[in-house]
């Protein structure tokens, strides 16, 4: 129970680390997804989205080798929340003029028009395509590679070493927690209601007083190895190849495609 | 006579007033030594290997690296000399992948990036982790662990490699192979510190044993020398090592041939009887 629990965590985390397009340029992954995302933003069209959702796609699971199960699972999340965000937009209240569906509601209807389902599906594709395109970033790069990124943008140097070691702790936190709570629960701590709050409040304060004493062992230890006030990390480098810059000028290509196909048809 | 590294004067360290820490302790570690570490906990092991790397400056005393005092200005070049590995190696493990783990502390050393790529991969071939350089730690096993932060002070190519109970929550197919990059790395070498409660491993390991007990040296001889010490073993709490007693019983039933040299292994025992 507990072990599918701890897959579904750090899976997002995890698929980086495994992606083929885990040894593109970090930049270029950057500029790749940041332009899908303001081009799908821009462009305001039904078909760019879906020209960008599928090549996103096609990108993370056919290139990367991201399981297909796997990157449903991780759209799942994102998806639920536009998908209800774009029911709120179709749906109308009112006395429902022109529209092509309804249901009565109380004294009113509840109606969708062409003109709503249309903007709907427009508004909720958008933010998915948006979604996918940095989940094309995320789910291939690994967390160093990005802040290696914000320092090629002059992020200061405290913010970064800060997002180093917060990215190294977090796991740390949440395995002493996770055997924390096996403890306790190993003594009923968690068997009613009342004692779960108890235990759960102990275990809070005891893990506050943990992280204080264990920050004094792990500034010993960075110390220890020559640290003298600036955290200095390896950065791989990684250049642009052919191939990849293929990629982005296939999606370009279909993108201008889209386009042209679009205006004669107006 | 092999050279001397480091020389400590009287050194004395408190974490406060009242209670001191180390008490006055003087010795010199000589090149490719192997000496472990022994005492109860809380009797000032970690301590004194944190004082010998320069984290922790003493209260008063001296230390000297190659005759050199040292001093705040130039503490770095212990921490560049002398290497610790931690007893717990997730306390040590800071970067998101293995690569980056190993290469930090070249990196502070601020070698030029070839180099420091190239006493990064020595390290890691040298700890068979090559399939893991772009892991993240949170991923690794716990053997795993332990090997890259050996890794770590590998790389730094320090002349003095620390290791805090460096058996402590291995398992026994981890702990042999463990000795044997020990002995690997002595030979190359190095001298080696580590810490250790288990005194078979100890006396099989070390050719020079150092007793703590609250803060104080109580010990510093062969290995041999001190487990013969009652008076010490009983202070610190120590047992003999098992073959060690094996001889001894041996010896008084007339079933083994005398030596001067204990033996350390059961092939050693094996040519006695």
């Amino acid at each position: 129970m507990g072990k599918g629990k701890a897959y579904e965590q750090k899976s997002i985390d995890y698929y980086s680390y495994i992606s083929d397009l885990g040894n593109w340029n970090a930049v270029y992954k950057v500029i790749f997804s940041m332009g899908g995302l303001i081009t799908v933003i821009g462009a305001d069209s039904l078909w760019i989205s879906l020209v960008t959702i599928l090549f996103m796609l096609f990108l993370s699971v056919g290139v990367g080798r991201i399981p297909m199960k796997a990157y449903l699972r991780l759209m799942k999340i994102p998806a639920a929340f536009l998908l209800m965000g774009g029911a709120a937009i179709m749906v109308q209240i009112g006395r429902g003029h022109n529209s092509i569906f309804y249901i009565s509601f109380f004294q009113t209807k509840l109606y969708i028009t062409k003109d709503s389902l249309l903007l709907a599906v427009n508004v909720t594709l958008k933010a998915l395509a948006a979604v996918s395109a940095f989940y094309m970033l995320t789910l291939s790069t690994p967390m160093g590679e990005i802040i290696s990124v914000f320092r090629r943008l002059h992020v200061p140097a405290l913010i970064l070493e800060l997002m180093h070691l917060i990215y190294r702790y977090i796991f740390i936190l949440s395995e002493t927690n996770q055997k924390q709570k096996d403890a306790a629960k190993s003594r009923l701590g968690y068997c009613d209601m009342k004692t779960s709050f108890h235990t759960f409040s102990s275990e809070m304060a005891n893990l506050l007083v943990l992280s204080m004493k264990k920050a004094d062992m792990y500034y010993d230890a960075m110390e220890a190895r020559g640290y003298e006030g600036t955290g200095i990390f390896w950065e791989e480098t990684k250049t642009v190849t052919g191939k990849q810059l293929m990629y982005g000028a296939l999606y370009t290509l279909l993108l201008m495609l889209v386009f042209i196909v679009l205006r004669r048809n107006v | 006579m092999k050279e001397k590294i480091l020389e400590i004067n009287h050194l004395t360290f408190a974490y406060d007033r009242n209670h001191q820490a180390l008490k006055d302790i003087s010795i010199a570690i000589y090149e490719q030594e192997k000496i472990a570490v022994l005492g109860a906990n809380g009797a000032g092991k970690t301590t004194f290997f944190l004082n010998l790397n320069g984290v922790r400056e003493p209260s008063s005393g001296e230390i000297r690296y190659r005759g050199e005092m040292i001093d705040k200005k130039n503490k770095t070049k212990l921490r560049r000399n002398v290497g610790i590995v931690f007893q717990d190696a997730d306390s040590q493990i800071i970067a998101s992948t293995v690569k980056a783990e190993v290469a930090f502390g070249p990196l502070n050393m601020k070698l030029p990036r070839g180099e420091v790529e190239e006493k990064t991969m020595e390290a890691i071939r040298e700890m068979k982790l090559e399939d893991y350089i772009t892991r993240p730690p949170h991923y690794l096993s716990g053997g795993e662990k332990k090997r890259v932060s050996i890794a770590d002070i590998l790389a730094m190519d320090s002349e003095i490699m620390i290791f805090d109970e460096p058996t402590a929550s291995l398992d026994p197919v981890n702990a042999q192979a463990l000795e044997e990059i020990l002995d690997k790395i002595q030979q190359k070498g190095k001298t080696i510190l580590l810490s250790t409660h288990d005194v078979d491993f100890a006396f099989r390991f070390a050719k020079r044993i150092l007793v703590f007990c609250d803060g104080e040296l109580i010990g510093d001889g062969t290995a041999q020398e001190i487990f013969r010490d009652e008076v010490i073993l009983k202070k610190a709490n120590l047992k003999k090592p098992v073959f060690m007693e094996l001889y001894d019983l041996l010896r008084e039933k007339g079933k083994i041939k005398e030596t001067t040299e204990y033996p350390k292994k059961l092939s050693d025992i094996a040519l006695l009887l």
